[in-house]
Order: structure tokens, then C-alpha cells, then sequence
């Protein structure tokens, strides 16, 4: 099925997508060449006043060009060509913001190394040097990076340009079908977890902000060229999944700062210093400083959803028939994490008896977690298990799953790869077979027994042995030992009764793809099916 | 004396606010205590535990968003029938007819913000172990209150009577129809017999109680449309108050104990 790629209205897309992307690095440019760049807490300990400003000249210049675009838009129907007059007009904005930024930051750094402007010739360091957040490292050379910023803001721009002026950028086909080919469940799952893994081992790099900064770029460039192809295209838009593209970007980001404010927090505690929460224990007026803010809040957010309201109309499908089902039928997308349980679990255990456990699990953590330590702010390193199985658990058993469920989930609830044309009759051959299959027919050699309960005693044993045997092993691993010292055997075998339930789906994935699982017990005359 | 002092000083001013504008130490306290509205509040606030980059905001933007719902989803009785008559065509008007016609969007993206909000207000206190004593309670109010969020954005899905919603619905409802025991296709549910009859049929199982009906009709409308908008929304409004009330029972804004 061919669609066309690229169409004007998405090259006008595009065009102001890069130049949004042009000015996020012109603005980290500008950020690390004139501002205080300090660590949480350090303009507190009194260091010496900036010797870096923004010039005025320049944020009357950015703001002069992008209200003369509002106003040659406003006007667009006087003067020919208006909106590629007042593109032009932004793009110069962000091109002079980037490079005044790297050629002052080069200038900065002269005048800094000649001898002047080092405050802490009078009183302690200046500002004008970095200072890292304690456990963060080595300071970063601010002239490389403003550059660096700077010249992403101009190529940023030049693409935005291309695509104004009708070049065709798109995502290389052969990069597409890669992607598409290596795509599926199992990789998308296996690399979800390496990920997090990754992210947990490395959360010093990873709290970096120019790590962080570089990662953002690379999403927005992937994000920006996937945008050309037409199948993305169509699943991304769709006026509900539009949220959920705010969610990712919304859970990545507070993953992250709460991420860096933990190992900010864990440096600092294993120094001997006060965490970042307790920098500041004296108490304020709530008016102004909590009404305000509330107030601030209050007046953004109004504006944020009516600005949405108008800019993207509220989904209307066709009027209900109950004969016509679409397909892929979904469930709203906050549930998709649980639909795509389906394919692992019959309804009874992914629609009702896992969702029940979440929800009791979760009222239970206050009960089971007897951990003191960790009490209002953040740390990793002091509640490590709490902290790692409730992150794989919301990150991966759900927000993943709800992405996967979203975008990568087609016709007849098939995997399709992100590029991938959602067809109708792809088929994708299931082979899977039962526990009492294996072991009756191909390990024994036998036939199935016609007693149901001998039929499937290797499916009561192995789940009998996973919720009877598994408990007392763990607690002779001396972390549980502690727990169970701490708070008792209760409390123990409830924590380990909503791990193992927990557990049983990235288990039972892994036993599908490699040993094309299907039920470990299938009593289907019962509907009882595991 | 400015325009301003006067309208301060004035008897109709003075009736409502009870003090003047809060511009120094002792109104500023005074506002708090006399206000209604902000009475919820203390007093005075740890520095730290209103720092944007330590609470997100998410909390109170999620309070917030439930005030935008209540609104719209107000106005919008105004124009909504819950029939199979008129409900899709309502919602048609609502997009084509009606003046400002965004209270819809409001509404609905309103909604799918909120249920994003909730998680990431769950996402913090957890992070920021704030759960722990004094405030399991509160924890575990929360999670009510997330269900119930859940509920509320499930049972507004079906109302505009579309494909998106009604097999949205019947996707989501299928599940009941699993139930261990209490729904037909569930584990068990077959064994319940009373003098060989089954208790557990398509007309008596979880999923007719959910739906009303043995699909998703008439009846599953306005069994949503009063849970939607009466029914939940109450149930909220009172967690809601317990949790605020609990934040400042149980050692007030977030931080370190």
C-alpha cells in the first residue's frame, strides 16, 4: 500500500518542527554561555556574583523578529507569501540568538583565561565557573559546549528551511525497513528492559545534563525525519494518541530529573552533607509564595488546554454499530498496558485478577516497605529494591506496554513495526502449545491423559512450586533476611506473593518466545487457563 | 487615601475578605486563616517543599484539572442527551452548532491529562518516599482516588456513542465477563449450581451488572452517564477531601521527616 510520504501541509509541519527544535539549542546555547551555572545549592552557600549577563540587545532583537512574524501572519492576507516571510523571520531570530551566543562564550572564555573576571580573585569561586552538582563530576568546558549547541541550532534550522522551501528530507527506506525488520515484541520488550538497565547502572552519565541535552536531540531528529514517513505518520496523530506522545515526553523527562536529584542526593548523603531536600528546612509565607505559584499554575494550564481545545478537535468515529467492529478494536489507551497482557493471559488473570493485584499491591507498599530511610526526598541508593521494582514495574510492565499497545499494536492485535503499513490480513503463524503438550507428547512420549487433573499435574506442580518454593528460597538472600527481621513473616509473604504475581508476566513472555508457551495450565472446559 | 484603600476600607469589601489586602506579615497570616477557599492551606510552608523541581505540581494540577472537568462536563449536561436517539447527534451539535464549540475539547483532553497527572503525582510521592509513615493512609487514599480517575475517564469514553466508544467499552467490559466466579466465562463459574441450574449466566454475571444488558445498549449508556456524572464524581469529591485533609493531619507538605 503506497502513501504518499510527504505532503505540503507536513513539509509546513516539518519546516516549523525544526525551527521549535532550532530555538530549544539555541536556547541551551544561550543558557551555557551567559547564565549562572552553578549546582543546586550553590548560589546559597554565597558564591560571587555573576560575571556573565545576557545582552539586552539580544532578547530585544529574539523577541522583535518573532513579534514581527506573529505580525506578517496576522497580516497574511495582504502580503504575498506571508508565511514563508515570517518563517524566514524566526529562523533569523534563532540563527543570531545561537551564534552571539558562541561567538561571546568563545570571548568569555579569552577573557577568563587572560585573568579577568574570576570572582574568586575577591571572595570564592565565581559564578562564572561551573560547578557541578556534587557527585556529578568534572566541570564542563562551557565554550565547547555552546558551540556545540549553536551549531546544532543552525543545522536544526537549515533543515527546518529545507522543508519550508519544499526540499524532501525523508527517513532513508532502507533505515525504515531495518527498523521494521528488527521490530517485534520480544525486541521492543528485551530492549525496554536493557534500557532501564542501562539507565539504572549509568545514572551518573545519565543525570548529566549534556548527556541528557545530546538525548533529547537525538529524539528530536529521529522523531522529526520518522514524522516523513506516512505510516508513522497516521498511528502517531490519531487525535487520542496525542497524549500519549505528551506522556512519554512527560514520564521521560520527571524519570530523569528525579533520577539526577537521586544521585545528586546519594553523592551528597555518602559525603556526609545534607541532601538536597534539607538544604533548606526554614518555612515561608503561603501567601504569596504558595498562592502564587498555585495561581501561575492555574492561569498556564487554562491556556495550555484551551490552546490544545482548538488546535486539535476531540476524536468523532462513526455513530456506535454493534455489528461493525473496527480492528484492531482497543480499550481506552490507559488500559492498553493490561490488553496487551491478553496475549500472554486469559481475561480472568490480564483483565481482573492482575489489575486487582496492581491496585491492592500498590495501597499495600506502605505496609510492606518498613524501610525508614528515603522519607521525602529522593534517593536510589538508600531503598535500592523498593526504588528498582516499583520503576521496572511503572516504566516497563505499564507505560511500555501502553506504547506498545498504542503504536505498535495493529489489525487482529499483530505487532507492527513502526514504519510498517497496519494490514489488515497479515498473518503471523501461532504455533503455540500447552504445558502438559510438552511434557505428555514430547518429553514423555505418551498420550495425554483423559483426566483432566493428570492432564495438567505438570501445570499444578510447576505453579505450586513457583508460589510455595520460591518464598522461603528468597528469604535466605540476606537483603529479604533484613526485610523480614525488620517486619516479620507477613508482611514477607505478602511482598513476596505481589512480586512473584508480578513476575509472571515478563516470565510468561519469556517462555513464549522461546518455548512458544502457551497455558502452563489449560483447563479450557473450566475457563481456568495459566 | 487612593481609590484603592477606600475600596478596602469599604463596609462591602471588609464583609467579604474580612481583613485588608494580605500586603504585610500580619494579613498575610490572617488571609490564610479567614479565607475559605485558602484555609485548606497552613499558614506558612516548608521553602523546600513547594520547590517546582521537588513536587512537579502534579498533585494540585491534577485537583485542578478535576475543577476543569466538573465545569465543562456541567456545561455540557446542558447539551447531552444519554439516549441511543441522541447522544452521538448531541455530541455532533456540540462540534458544529454550538458556540465555542471547545467545551468538548476542554473536557476530554482535560481528562486525558488527568489521568497523566495522577500517575505522575504518584510517580513523585513514591520516588520521593513520601508514602512512608505518617502517611500510609494517605497512600492507599490515593490509590482510590486513581481508580476512581480511571473509572470516571472509562465511563466518559462510551458517552459520545461513537465506534471509538462503544467498542473501547465492549473491549474493556469483555474482561468482567472473566471474572473468577462471578462471570460466565470465568474460572469457576460453572460450579456454581443451584439444583442443577447455573447462577452464572449472560443475564446474571459481573459483566450484565457492569453493562446492563448483555452488550453494550441503551442501558449501558445511561448506566455510565450516572456514574460519569453523578456517582463517581461525588465519590471523588469526598476522597478528594479526606486526602487534602489527611496531607495536613499527617505532617503537611512533603519532605524530609
Amino acid at each position: 500500500m503506497h502513501h504518499p510520504d510527504l505532503t505540503p501541509g507536513v513539509m509546513t509541519g516539518l519546516a516549523w518542527y525544526f525551527l521549535l527544535a532550532s530555538v530549544l539549542n539555541a536556547a541551551a546555547a544561550a543558557y551555557i554561555a551567559y547564565m549562572e551555572l552553578v549546582s543546586e545549592g550553590a548560589s546559597r552557600v554565597g558564591l560571587a556574583p555573576k560575571t556573565r549577563k545576557l545582552p539586552n540587545w539580544l532578547v530585544g532583537a529574539f523577541f522583535a523578529l518573532y513579534g514581527l512574524a506573529v505580525l506578517v501572519i496576522l497580516g497574511r492576507d495582504l502580503l504575498p507569501n506571508a508565511t514563508l516571510i515570517a518563517y524566514s523571520l524566526c529562523a533569523l531570530a534563532n540563527v543570531v540568538v545561537a551564534l552571539t551566543a558562541g561567538a561571546d562564550a568563545a570571548h568569555f572564555a579569552e577573557a577568563h583565561d587572560a585573568g579577568h573576571g574570576r570572582g574568586s580573585e575577591v571572595h570564592g569561586p565565581s559564578l562564572d565557573d561551573h560547578q557541578p552538582a556534587i557527585g556529578l563530576g568534572k566541570p564542563m568546558n562551557r565554550t565547547l559546549w555552546t558551540l556545540i549547541w549553536a551549531i546544532i541550532a543552525v543545522m536544526f534550522q537549515a533543515m527546518g528551511i529545507t522543508y519550508a522551501l519544499g526540499g524532501a528530507a525523508i527517513l532513508p527506506q532502507f533505515i525504515r525497513d531495518g527498523v521494521d525488520a528488527v521490530s517485534g515484541p520480544t525486541t521492543f520488550f528485551v530492549f525496554s528492559t536493557i534500557a532501564f538497565i542501562l539507565m539504572l547502572m549509568f545514572r551518573k552519565i545519565v543525570s548529566n545534563g549534556i548527556v541528557a541535552w545530546a538525548g533529547v536531540n537525538a529524539v528530536l531528529v529521529l522523531f522529526g525525519l520518522s514524522m516523513t514517513d506516512w505510516d508513522f505518520r497516521d498511528i502517531v496523530t490519531k487525535p487520542d494518541n496525542v497524549p500519549i506522545v505528551g506522556m512519554i515526553i512527560l514520564v521521560g523527562y520527571f524519570t530523569w530529573l528525579s533520577l539526577r536529584r537521586a544521585y545528586i542526593n546519594d553523592s551528597r548523603m555518602a559525603l556526609g552533607l545534607p541532601n538536597l531536600e534539607e538544604m533548606e528546612p526554614e518555612k515561608t509565607l503561603t501567601w504569596p509564595d504558595l498562592v502564587y505559584t498555585e495561581l501561575i499554575c492555574m492561569v498556564a494550564l487554562t491556556i495550555f488546554l484551551v490552546v490544545w481545545g482548538i488546535a486539535l478537535q476531540a476524536p468523532l468515529e462513526q455513530p456506535a454499530s454493534s455489528t461493525v467492529a473496527p480492528n484492531p478494536s482497543k480499550a481506552p489507551w490507559y488500559f492498553l498496558g493490561l490488553q496487551e497482557m491478553l496475549v500472554y493471559f486469559d481475561p480472568w488473570m490480564a483483565g481482573v485478577v492482575l489489575p486487582g493485584l496492581i491496585i491492592v499491591g500498590l495501597m499495600a507498599i506502605p505496609y510492606i516497605d518498613t524501610n525508614k530511610a528515603g522519607n521525602g526526598y529522593y534517593t536510589i541508593s538508600q531503598r535500592k529494591f523498593a526504588y528498582i521494582t516499583f520503576q521496572y514495574g511503572f516504566l516497563i510492565l505499564w507505560v511500555v506496554l501502553i506504547v506498545l499497545g498504542t503504536f505498535l499494536r495493529g489489525p487482529n492485535w499483530n505487532f507492527f513495526g513502526p514504519y510498517e503499513y497496519w494490514d489488515l490480513h497479515k498473518v503471523i503463524p501461532l504455533n503455540n502449545v500447552n504445558l502438559s503438550e510438552i511434557v505428555w507428547l514430547q518429553v514423555l512420549g505418551l498420550a495425554k491423559p483423559e483426566n483432566i487433573l493428570k492432564r495438567e499435574s505438570p501445570g499444578f506442580l510447576v505453579v505450586l512450586a513457583y508460589f510455595l518454593l520460591v518464598p522461603p528460597l528468597l528469604a535466605k538472600i540476606p537483603m529479604f533476611k533484613k526485610m523480614i527481621a525488620q517486619g516479620g513473616w507477613l508482611r514477607y509473604f505478602v511482598l513476596a506473593g505481589l512480586i512473584l504475581f508480578m513476575a509472571s508476566l515478563p516470565i510468561k513472555m519469556v517462555l513464549r518466545w522461546t518455548l512458544n508457551l502457551k497455558y502452563i495450565i489449560a483447563i479450557p472446559e473450566y475457563f481456568f487457563n495459566i | 487615601m487612593g481609590i484603592a484603600d477606600k475600596i478596602y476600607e469599604s463596609q462591602l469589601w471588609k464583609s467579604i475578605f474580612r481583613h485588608p489586602m494580605p500586603t504585610d506579615r500580619r494579613n498575610r497570616v490572617v488571609v490564610m486563616l479567614t479565607n475559605f477557599f485558602l484555609h485548606l492551606h497552613p499558614v506558612s510552608v516548608r521553602k523546600q517543599g513547594i520547590a517546582l523541581s521537588y513536587t512537579w505540581c502534579m498533585g494540585g494540577t491534577t485537583f485542578f484539572l478535576f475543577i476543569v472537568e466538573t465545569v465543562t462536563g456541567v456545561l455540557l449536561m446542558f447539551y447531552y442527551r444519554p439516549t441511543l436517539e441522541h447522544a452521538y447527534n448531541d455530541i455532533l451539535a456540540l462540534r458544529d452548532v454550538t458556540t465555542l464549540g471547545i467545551l468538548r475539547e476542554l473536557h476530554r483532553w482535560g481528562a486525558h491529562a488527568m489521568v497523566i497527572t495522577v500517575w505522575l503525582h504518584m510517580y513523585r510521592v513514591f520516588l520521593t518516599g513520601s508514602y512512608k509513615p505518617p502517611r500510609e493512609f494517605n497512600w492507599v487514599v490515593g490509590v482510590l482516588l486513581l481508580v476512581l480517575t480511571l473509572l470516571l475517564s472509562f465511563t466518559g469514553y462510551l458517552l459520545p456513542w461513537d465506534q471509538l466508544a462503544i467498542w473501547a467499552i465492549t473491549v474493556g467490559s469483555n474482561m468482567a465477563r472473566a471474572t473468577p466466579l462471578a462471570g460466565v466465562e470465568g474460572p469457576g463459574a460453572s460450579l456454581l449450581k443451584l439444583n442443577g441450574v447455573s447462577l452464572i449466566t449472560s443475564g446474571s454475571d459481573a459483566k450484565f451488572a457492569l453493562l446492563g444488558g448483555r452488550s453494550v445498549g441503551e442501558m449501558t449508556l445511561n448506566r455510565f452517564y450516572v456514574l460519569h456524572c453523578v456517582a463517581i464524581p461525588l465519590a471523588a469529591a469526598l476522597l478528594i477531601m479526606i486526602h487534602f485533609w489527611r496531607v495536613r493531619k499527617d505532617g503537611g507538605i512533603s519532605g524530609p521527616m
